[in-house]
């Protein structure tokens, strides 16, 4: 199977699921590796994820019976629809830690989903000393909230499975120089 | 299938690949790509002390999620970063806007759930390996 077949079945298949129509086409990647077909798909609108994963899989599973791999990535794409400061951070056994955490509602088409932002102390000191109050602060977690989710490929992150994030100095002096990313 | 002494050889391994990954800010992009590389191999040599027997790439995340969901998608998603960091040429330009900082902070995000995940794997493999108290 050459990677030309491989995207036809995929697009084939995902028009027969009613999905073609989410798929950003142009963040759409194709490679073939020593070890399998690396393929992602990119889509608009987070609520068809599922329907895409199944999409996917059963394409794997027709290529797998061909002796071949296909390794995926079905991820969506996210918007930072609004962020607030929620207070001290806390551990699992509910003791207050030295951090403090941000609220954040993302957006993918009709998917919305709420994550938490921990900032460490450190890097909370870090921001509010170059940017000044709080109110700047939060600006500063929306661009790293933005610059997670404008990683692509494997490194992407998946705000419905993962929904909490730490920024911790080394992601406060990353903002701090570029803000957010251009999205992926 | 390993024998004892080939465990203890093993976990050697991939304590010592874990071990010797490093980043800093003067990591070049050929640094991270191989620090997911050694990465990955901590966990592949590691998952097959745990599982007690050689799966390949494909299969062993999937065997490793039936023991433990969150280390198995962990070593899942980083079979597929050590792929793009092994095979993709143009990974950065592609994912990252060409900014091999990003690429930088993403990886340091990595080795930071990878230390959680390494130990907890280590525990586990600990645990398994203890002889039964009889009864």
């Amino acid at each position: 199977m050459t990677t030309r077949e491989l995207g036809k079945l995929i697009v084939d298949d995902l028009r027969a699921a009613d999905i073609l129509p989410y798929v950003v086409r142009e963040k759409q990647q194709l490679h073939e590796t020593p070890e399998g077909f690396l393929v992602e798909i990119v889509l608009r609108d987070g609520s068809k994820l599922e329907e895409a994963e199944n999409v996917i899989g059963k394409v794997r599973r027709e290529v797998e019976s061909r002796g071949r791999h296909v390794i995926s990535i079905v991820r969506a794409l996210w918007s930072v629809k609004k962020v607030e400061q929620v207070g001290p951070a806390r551990g699992s056994s509910g003791g207050i830690k030295c951090a403090i955490d941000f609220n954040a509602i993302l957006q993918s088409g009709k998917r919305e989903v709420v994550v938490t932002v921990e900032v460490t102390q450190s890097a909370f000191d870090e921001l509010q000393g170059k940017v000044g109050g709080d109110g700047h602060v939060v600006k500063k977690v929306k661009d790293f909230l933005e610059f997670q989710l404008s990683i692509g490929g494997a490194g992407y992150w998946d705000p419905v499975r993962y929904p909490q994030r730490v920024l911790n100095e080394a992601a406060a002096s990353y903002v701090l120089t570029y803000g957010p990313a251009t999205t992926t | 299938m390993d024998d004892a002494s080939q465990k203890v050889a093993r976990v050697r391994l991939a304590e010592g690949f874990f071990k010797t990954v490093r980043l800093s800010a003067k990591s070049s992009e050929h640094d991270i790509r191989n620090a997911y590389s050694r990465l990955y191999y901590s966990f592949f040599h590691l998952g097959h002390v745990l599982l007690g027997r050689y799966y390949n790439h494909d299969e062993l995340p999937k065997r490793i999620r039936n023991t433990d969901a969150a280390l198995g998608q962990f070593v899942e998603a980083l079979r597929k970063l050590r792929i793009e960091a092994d095979y993709i040429p143009d990974i950065v330009s592609r994912q990252y806007s060409g900014n091999v900082e990003a690429y930088r902070v993403k990886a340091e995000q990595v080795l930071l759930e990878a230390e959680i995940q390494f130990d907890r794997m280590l525990k586990m493999c600990r645990r398994k390996g203890k002889p039964k108290r009889p009864k």
